[in-house]
């Protein structure tokens, strides 16, 4: 492909002009996208996959019937809260925080076979349809309706009532870990999302 | 501590009063109900129907009014101090138009709670209908009618959740689209997961890019930038330059006529190689 040279006002144009608070546009508008889509592809800061899930979390997201991509996300709501909160301006710098907030998600918890059926009463002292867990007995009234109600949720999640730590509690454990959790780095920017951040705000500065 | 920070706490606020309303109508109607069970002269369920199904029925309807309006009131006086602490410092962060949007959303949600009451007056309603008609004891009345306060509750909390998403959201979209700025181009890549959970909005969606996703349509009723495929929607836009969402794969699609199925992929790829191929002299 040929290469087309052209004089125009961009690099080099002139001296920079510094605009702080054009810089801090293409900040805030680059970075918590940056951010949310590299977490959705399972990289982390230093362009590494994530480090795998552990097999008793994998279990949890494929008892709940969810997708097990190391992405960092349940409910969405770390990663929604996810923006830029923050930005002092300078004459000769900009600082520009972006960060999870600090609300919480609901806890939530996988629905299975098991825990349905002994929710749906129908194992509890008589056995599953009167013939499974030692006991015999006919079937109750209603028993059978109700155990196929709880079956149908088999599969999904439900919540538990209760809500996780704040998300910027949860976001430090994540990218730092803990003695039970593998650390997987994601608040930041990779080298390529940095080296493209830089142009965009070469770019402005230069404009 | 700063305004930005406030938000999550605010919106956990928010829920606790919610919380403390409904607890507070619940043990009024056990009152009501459990008085009525026993007050003396009055042993007979049929015989009592006549005379107090009148006065539940005004008194279940005054207290749902006056929760409406508890909650009403509740909501907003967060949905100001949940804007605020959005926008943050310094006050400049966003344009105008953005915190007219976000003051909408939050808007949005006093509507979403008061409706999720309004339900539940409907629902408390028939339960009690139900209760009398059919001559149960007013002790399984009250059982019913705590359980169906409670499946209102958390429809109240899901909305809830769902309205602070969306403010999250909006806030990162907003900046993003915001194309007066004169700066680098963004498209909106739709992130999050791909299961047999999804909705048909987020099925199609997800993985691909959508160069305006306000002209999008995910069946709900619903602003698509702010909740994605709906109320609890797991998903996020992620706002980023056209030569990155090439480069890491994903199929852009150009939404601004309000068509979901126009591929510009292969146009924006010959644009970016020919910048790239524009030496500044």
């Amino acid at each position: 492909m040929g290469i087309t040279v052209k004089r125009r006002g961009g690099f080099g144009g002139g001296p920079p002009r510094f605009n702080p608070e054009a810089v801090a546009r293409e900040i805030k508008k680059f970075a918590p996208g940056a951010i949310i889509e590299r977490v959705g592809r399972g990289v982390d800061i230093n362009g590494q996959p994530f480090a795998p899930y552990s097999r008793r979390y994998r279990n949890f997201l494929k008892r709940g019937g969810e997708d097990q991509k190391i992405d960092l996300r349940l409910s969405g709501g770390l990663m929604n809260s996810v923006k830029a909160r923050d930005a002092i301006l300078r004459p000769d710098s900009v600082e520009v925080t972006i960060a999870p907030d600090t609300g919480t998600s609901p806890v939530w918890r996988p629905v299975t076979t098991g825990s349905e059926i002994r929710r749906g009463n129908a194992a509890r002292g008589r056995g599953l349809f009167g013939v499974v867990g030692g006991y015999s007995g006919p079937l109750r009234r209603g028993d059978e309706k109700r155990l196929a109600q709880r079956l149908a949720k088999t599969g999904t999640m439900q919540r538990t009532g209760k809500q996780s730590p704040p998300h910027n509690v949860v976001g430090y454990w994540l990218h730092y870990g803990t003695p039970t959790m593998r650390a997987r780095p994601w608040m930041g920017l990779d080298p390529k999302q940095r080296a493209y951040l830089f142009q965009m705000i070469a770019r402005v500065m230069w404009r | 501590m700063s305004g930005a920070d406030a938000a999550g706490p605010v919106a956990d606020s928010a829920i606790e009063d919610l919380r403390a309303v409904r607890d507070a109508l619940q043990r009024d109607l056990l009152r009501i109900m459990l008085q009525l069970d026993t007050n003396p002269g009055e042993d007979s369920l049929v015989r009592r129907q006549g005379q107090t199904a009148v006065a539940v029925y005004r008194q279940v309807d005054q207290r749902l009014l006056a929760l409406g309006d508890d909650v009403a009131r509740i909501a907003g006086t967060r949905a100001v101090e949940a804007v605020a602490s959005v926008l943050g410092a310094p006050p400049a962060s966003l344009p105008l138009d953005v915190r007219q949007e976000l003051d909408q959303i939050v808007n949005g949600q006093i509507g979403d709670v008061v409706a999720v009451f309004r339900a539940a007056n409907d629902e408390i309603r028939q339960a009690v209908a139900r209760g009398i008609t059919t001559g149960g004891s007013l002790a399984d009345l009250v059982s019913e009618v705590a359980a169906r306060m409670d499946t209102s509750f958390k429809r109240a909390q899901f909305a809830v959740d769902a309205a602070v998403m969306a403010v999250g959201r909006r806030a990162v979209v907003s900046v993003a689209l915001d194309a007066e700025d004169g700066g680098e181009r963004m498209v909106f890549v739709y992130v999050g997961p791909r299961d047999q959970k999804n909705r048909p909005f987020c099925r199609q969606w997800v993985g691909k890019a959508a160069t305006d996703p306000r002209t999008l349509d995910n069946g709900q009723g619903l602003p698509v930038e702010n909740y994605c495929g709906g109320y609890n929607c797991r998903h996020s836009w992620a706002p980023t330059p056209i030569p990155l969402a090439i480069e890491n794969g994903y199929r852009i699609f150009d939404t601004s006529g309000g068509r979901d199925d126009v591929d510009v992929t292969n146009s924006f790829r010959a644009a970016t190689l020919e910048a790239q191929n524009i030496v500044e002299g």
